[in-house]
């Protein structure tokens, strides 16, 4: 099972319901939304896919499918903004 | 909490 983990500790500040994430050696901002930045969170120690997945359901008591693929798509994109990598 | 599907709302690079 893949996990994923952030690159290194980034700077999170909250700004009216979003929250940047700020990466001081490449120079770049990446805003989340309030469940991106709660699998953010989760991220800080290394997580497999399932293991985010269940977190949000828990957290926001929501079912079905459709987290799983949401999830997917996120971490895909934290990963092209350069602040995920794969950790085994 | 309402759930919304986690998304990068946005990113850039910055000169700061």
């Amino acid at each position: 099972m893949t996990s994923y983990k952030c690159r290194q500790s980034f700077e999170k500040v909250e700004l009216d319901g979003e929250w940047l994430v700020m990466n001081t050696d490449a120079y770049t901002v990446t805003t989340l939304n309030e469940v991106g930045s709660f699998c953010w969170d989760l991220l800080q120690e290394q997580q497999t896919l399932s293991e985010i997945v269940d977190a949000v359901k828990n957290k926001y008591a929501v079912q079905g499918e459709d987290v799983q693929h949401d999830v997917k798509s996120f971490v895909s994109n934290l990963i092209k903004c350069g602040l995920l990598e794969h950790a085994g | 909490k309402v759930y919304k599907k986690p998304e990068v709302l946005n990113h850039q690079t910055i000169m700061t």
